[in-house]
């Protein structure tokens, strides 16, 4: 074919042979955009033979939506002589006669050849092999942007410092000069910058520094823009593009391209993204669908960050209540202290514990290495005996060394306790706890006792002796005065033997008979010792007294004179007796660790020693029930005091006052009872644990006739303090034992759920970073692995948010802010969404589910909090019923709804059945994990609408679980 | 030369990103949800180098499964490596060849694997 000339007019030109040889592509056209030459080049390239296009307009070998700009650009530069694309290579796309469109760069410049006529001659390059390789490498950072922002992800703890990194992270992977994170102020409700980050050079630098004080409504510029739409945007030159606002400042600072998307989570929109370039740079679908990945995933990513700062407050106000149970620790009477590991470190060591140790430093210590003392007194080898073998070990008056300190010398104690071991959450022993409490001042006053006896033996010594002569063949007797007060008789009154025998206390008769007929038999040495007890004859008085004498005999051997000594003993005695009495109560009161027993164990010891009826009131605590136990020496009588005490127990006119001890925590002090039938004397003690009172001890004088002292008040005073002491010391050993328990219980358990994700997470990262270190291509089989492998990270991220979610509930329900948010809602409606959504679960568990339901039952309640109840019930169903159908059930009654899910699984035992729905508890074995906090959550969401949950299960018939709402909660 | 390793976790994404990361180290993976399941491939399949074993798994647990494998002469001698995140206690019935705590590091992991699976 004859190419026509460029000039139809006039002979080819030398320059157009020049042209044809060329082995680049050239086009040429004519003033008025009509083509006037293609080279052999330009033909193989784009498919039109010269034939044909020559002649038509340059538009036939563009694509038509480049035409109108194409046409406006060229009318201009024929107009004015002025053009953006004159003389610089552009990159375009050019139509093929196939009709696709392949990527050029063109390089345009005009001709006047001699005729003067100008042409516009366009050499062109295929970039067809460029593109592709940059669309390659485009692709490779997408990957490695979005890697680099799961990295940081991963690594980050708060959004300040995070925030430029994640910026960066996408901006160098990118190849962008700026980042900048626009983020919605909630105050204002605008975009303000809260971070940014750029290449550094200082001209992009100054364009960052004039953004910091914009804001942007949303809707306003492109930040506001994509927030309003949630899409991402961008803008291809932003000095042209009218909707870009900061187009003159983006001039002034060398900027060309920008990129925007929305950091999102499913519910809210937290900010733009913005980045900028300098050169002008194209965007794909496909990098918008990575950027609203990447939005995605630092939207969670802060969403996270806002759950961990609540949960750092449950964490706190945790350590808080941790701290509380140390105050308890701290603060109690009795020494506590726990041991972990097989070298028996301390763990904690409460004050009594510090001082008994002479204040030196425990924790973190063995206990071979802190107490060497201890070695010598076997506690050591206790302790281990425990940790070893797992069985308690109770001490009982078991001494000890306690070392000597700069301010007292190493002294003996006497400790009361128990030693048990701690075991873990798989029943492995991981140590041991000690609970042990001082009873030297028990051991003491048995010592006095002791002590008292002796005194006794010098009193008798010193004091006023009384004398008595006796002739036991004639019976006369000579006494003098002092010994007639002995038996209270008046200095005149009428004596003789069968008088002074009837002035003692009768079941001390036979005592002092037997002695007499000892001191009476000639074999013997005649020897008369005995202390009985006299109710004066004449005054009424009981008094003890002790007697010493000696019989003589005559040479036939026959008692002729019998002659002693009396003495006044009663104070010696009475004190003697209290003395004992308190050793008996403490041993007594020590020897059990359950309250119950220990408070009953008073009732025995006072009657009928210090009255002839007790009562124990132990009153209402946070967890304990009241509790009343009488003791009286017949049981009808008993009955009696048990309905007085009742009766006046709330009554403020009673003569007991048991009200007023109550509050003021004084004792009252009744010598004599005269409105009160039954009774005589009366004392009500108050029970007090550090100075509040837990308790009352009422103590009663009746039949026997007896009348309380001042120092009886004091003595059962003595008496209501070590009881409180020991119901103390029983209690605190529960709460303990309690605390102790649930702490490492739920610790295990949380450490135990969140490893899980996180060691998976570890896994994933671990083969993606090879992965990319490797530069797996984006495309292809290794592609597509690669990819899967963030999605399950991004499933495990999931994963460990539901569990931070759950503890978070814990916590608000916990610590009371459980707020309902009413509204009307139609639960049937609700069921059949959890229904749905939890299809694909019970497929895969094989359970078949049901529903019974009327078309709509609408009632007021808290839409998301009754959809975790829902759900919480028919995803354990599936958990723990898999295999078996699910039947659920809504129905209605007056003002009630119910909702009934059943499963035929596994049943719960009847000893689980309350348990499950406490915190942490839960009746499955461990395997089937979560935090147990699922039933706890329903019961207290249940609780704060009014309603009810119930369960109802046969161990092997399944469990049936019914909740009842009000329809209209109160609010 | 053999590089067959077993994994039993009853937990799918440690299970199949532990075999994802064995599989990229060039040894075979193969994954059991529980202890019962172990022994079912280990009775139908090739020998292992070695066995990572979890401790609590429903159906059949870690303690469960190695009394079993212990009393079956042909498997008794494999080595098994407890992973576990329930604390070092957790595995003292088991007796493994090595134990590691969830959360465990992808090296060290694959230092345990390698030193029973020597690689040609």
């Amino acid at each position: 074919v004859k190419r026509p000339a460029l000039t139809s007019a006039a002979p080819p030109l030398a320059f157009e042979q020049v042209l044809d040889a060329l082995s680049d592509p050239v086009v040429a056209s004519d003033e008025s955009g009509k083509v006037l030459y293609l080279n052999a080049a330009a033909e193989g390239l784009l498919g039109w033979s010269a034939a044909e296009v020559i002649g038509k307009p340059l538009t036939t070998i563009m694509p038509a939506r480049l035409r109108p700009a194409h046409e406006e650009g060229f009318r201009r530069f024929m107009a004015t002589g002025r053009s953006t694309i004159v003389g610089r290579p552009v990159r375009v796309s050019a139509l093929q006669r196939d009709g696709s469109e392949i990527d050029v760069e063109l390089t345009l410049s005009e001709l006047r050849p001699e005729t003067g006529r100008l042409l516009m001659v366009a050499v062109i390059r295929d970039l067809r092999d460029r593109v592709e390789l940059e669309r390659k490498v485009t692709a490779q950072r997408k990957i490695l942007a979005q890697y680099a922002t799961v990295a940081v992800i991963a690594d980050a703890t708060d959004a300040t410092t995070a925030m430029p990194q994640l910026l960066k992270a996408a901006a160098t992977a990118l190849d962008w000069e700026i980042g900048i994170y626009w983020e919605k102020d909630s105050a204002s409700n605008q975009l303000r910058m809260s971070a940014a980050w750029s290449s550094g050079s200082p001209l992009v630098d100054g364009f960052v520094t004039a953004c910091r004080s914009l804001t942007f409504a949303p809707g306003e510029g492109l930040p506001g823009m994509v927030f309003q739409s949630g899409q991402a945007d961008w803008s291809r030159n932003v000095r042209t593009d009218p909707r870009y606002l900061r187009g003159r400042l983006a001039l002034a600072h060398g900027l060309c391209s920008a990129l925007a998307f929305p950091v999102y989570t499913r519910d809210r929109t937290w900010g733009v993204l913005e980045y900028l370039s300098k050169t002008e740079e194209a965007v794909d679908d496909e990098l918008r669908q990575t950027m609203t990945v990447l939005g995605f995933q630092i939207g969670q990513f802060l969403a996270r960050l806002e759950h961990e700062v609540d949960i750092r407050r449950a964490l706190a106000r945790a350590e808080a209540e941790r701290r509380n149970l140390e105050t308890l620790f701290e603060n109690a009477p009795a020494a506590i202290a726990i041991v972990r590991g097989p070298e028996l470190r301390y763990e904690l060591s409460n004050a009594v514990n510090q001082e008994l140790a002479g204040g030196r430093q425990l924790v973190g210590k063995t206990v071979r290495e802190a107490l060497p003392e201890l070695e010598a007194d076997g506690v050591t080898a206790v302790v281990r005996s425990v940790y070893d073998t797992g069985k308690p070990f109770v001490a009982r008056e078991y001494a000890v060394t306690a070392p000597a300190t700069d301010h007292r010398p190493a002294r003996r104690m006497f400790m009361n306790g128990i030693c048990q071991p701690l075991r873990g959450p798989n029943g492995a022993i991981e140590g041991a706890m000690i609970f042990a409490y001082d009873v030297t001042d028990m051991v003491a006053s048995r010592q006095r006792v002791e002590e008292a006896e002796e005194r006794l033996r010098l009193a008798l010594e010193s004091a006023e002796l009384g004398t008595w002569d006796y002739d036991p063949q004639s019976g006369a007797i000579q006494c003098d005065a002092s010994f007639r007060r002995l038996f209270g008789l008046r200095p005149d009154g009428e004596m003789n033997t069968k008088r002074l025998m009837s002035a003692i206390r009768m079941e001390d008769r036979p005592g002092v008979e037997e002695a007499a007929r000892r001191s009476f038999d000639p074999h013997g040495g005649g020897g008369y010792v005995a202390q009985y007890r006299t109710v004066g004859i004449d005054d009424g008085v009981e008094r003890w007294i002790s007697v010493h004498g000696r019989t003589f005999f005559d040479e036939q051997g026959k008692p002729h004179r019998f002659v002693g000594t009396g003495v006044d003993i009663t104070r010696e005695k009475v004190a003697l007796e209290r003395e004992r009495f308190l050793a008996e109560a403490t041993a007594v009161l020590a020897s059990s660790f359950d309250y119950g027993t220990t408070v009953a164990s008073v009732g025995k010891l006072a009657v009928p020693t210090l009255a002839d009826g007790c009562a124990v009131e132990l009153l209402p605590e946070a967890d304990e029930p009241p509790l009343l136990i009488v003791e009286h020496a017949s049981s009808p009588q008993a009955e009696r005091l048990r309905e007085v005490w009742r009766r006046s127990s709330p009554d403020p006119t009673s003569p007991l006052k048991i009200d007023h001890v109550v509050s003021t925590g004084q004792p009252t002090f009744i010598p004599d009872v005269s409105e009160q039938p039954g009774i005589r004397s009366a004392m009500i003690l108050p029970i007090k644990v550090r100075d509040r009172t837990i308790g009352l001890l009422g103590l009663f004088q009746a039949e026997s006739g007896r009348r309380y002292s001042a120092s009886d008040l004091t003595f059962a005073a003595e008496l209501a303090r070590r009881t409180g002491a020991a119901i103390e010391n029983a209690r605190l050993y529960d709460q303990a034992k309690r605390a102790v328990g649930i702490r490492d219980q739920f610790l295990s358990i949380a450490s135990h759920e969140l490893r899980t994700p996180l060691t998976a997470l570890t896994f994933l990262l671990s083969t993606v970073s090879k992965m990319v270190a490797r530069g797996t291509p984006a495309t292809g089989p290794d592609g597509d692995k690669l990819a899967e492998r963030i999605s399950r990270m991004r499933d495990q991220i999931g994963r460990l948010n539901t569990l931070v979610d759950d503890l978070l509930n814990v916590s608000r329900i916990a610590t009371g802010r459980l707020s309902l948010n009413l509204e009307p809602m139609d639960l049937v409606e609700l069921v059949k969404d959890v229904l749905n959504r939890l299809n694909d679960v019970a497929e895969h568990a094989n359970s078949r589910m049901t529903l019974r339901a009327p078309e709509s039952l609408k009632g007021r309640w808290d839409h998301d909090r009754i959809d975790q109840v829902v759900t919480n019930l028919v995803g354990n169903a599936i958990k723990h019923a898999a295999g078996t159908p699910i039947d659920v059930e809504v129905g209605c009654d007056d003002n009630i709804a119910r909702l009934v899910v059943r499963d035929q699984g596994p049943g719960i035992r009847e000893s689980d059945q309350k348990r499950i729905f406490e915190r942490f508890e839960r009746a499955a074995p461990p395997a089937l994990a979560g935090f147990g906090l699922g039933l706890w959550l329903v019961k207290s969401i249940v609780d704060a609408h009014n309603g009810r949950v119930e369960v109802a299960s046969t161990p092997g018939n399944g469990a049936r679980f019914v909740i009842e709402l009000p329809i209209d909660t109160p609010t | 030369m053999n590089t067959f390793v077993l994994v039993v976790d009853d937990d799918e994404g440690i299970r199949e990103s532990l075999c994802d990361l064995l599989e990229d180290e060039g040894h075979h993976a193969v994954g059991a949800a529980n202890g019962k399941e172990a022994l079912d491939i280990l009775r139908a399949n090739d020998r292992p180098c070695i066995i990572l074993l979890d401790v609590m798994m429903p159906v059949m647990d870690g303690p469960a499964f190695r009394a079993e494998q212990l009393k079956d002469p042909a498997l008794s001698d494999i080595p098994v490596a407890v992973i576990t995140a329930a604390g070092a206690n957790a595995a003292t019935s088991i007796q493994p060849e090595a134990l590691l705590l969830k959360p465990v590091s992808a090296e060290s992991l694959l230092d345990v694997v390698d030193r029973f699976c020597p690689r040609i």
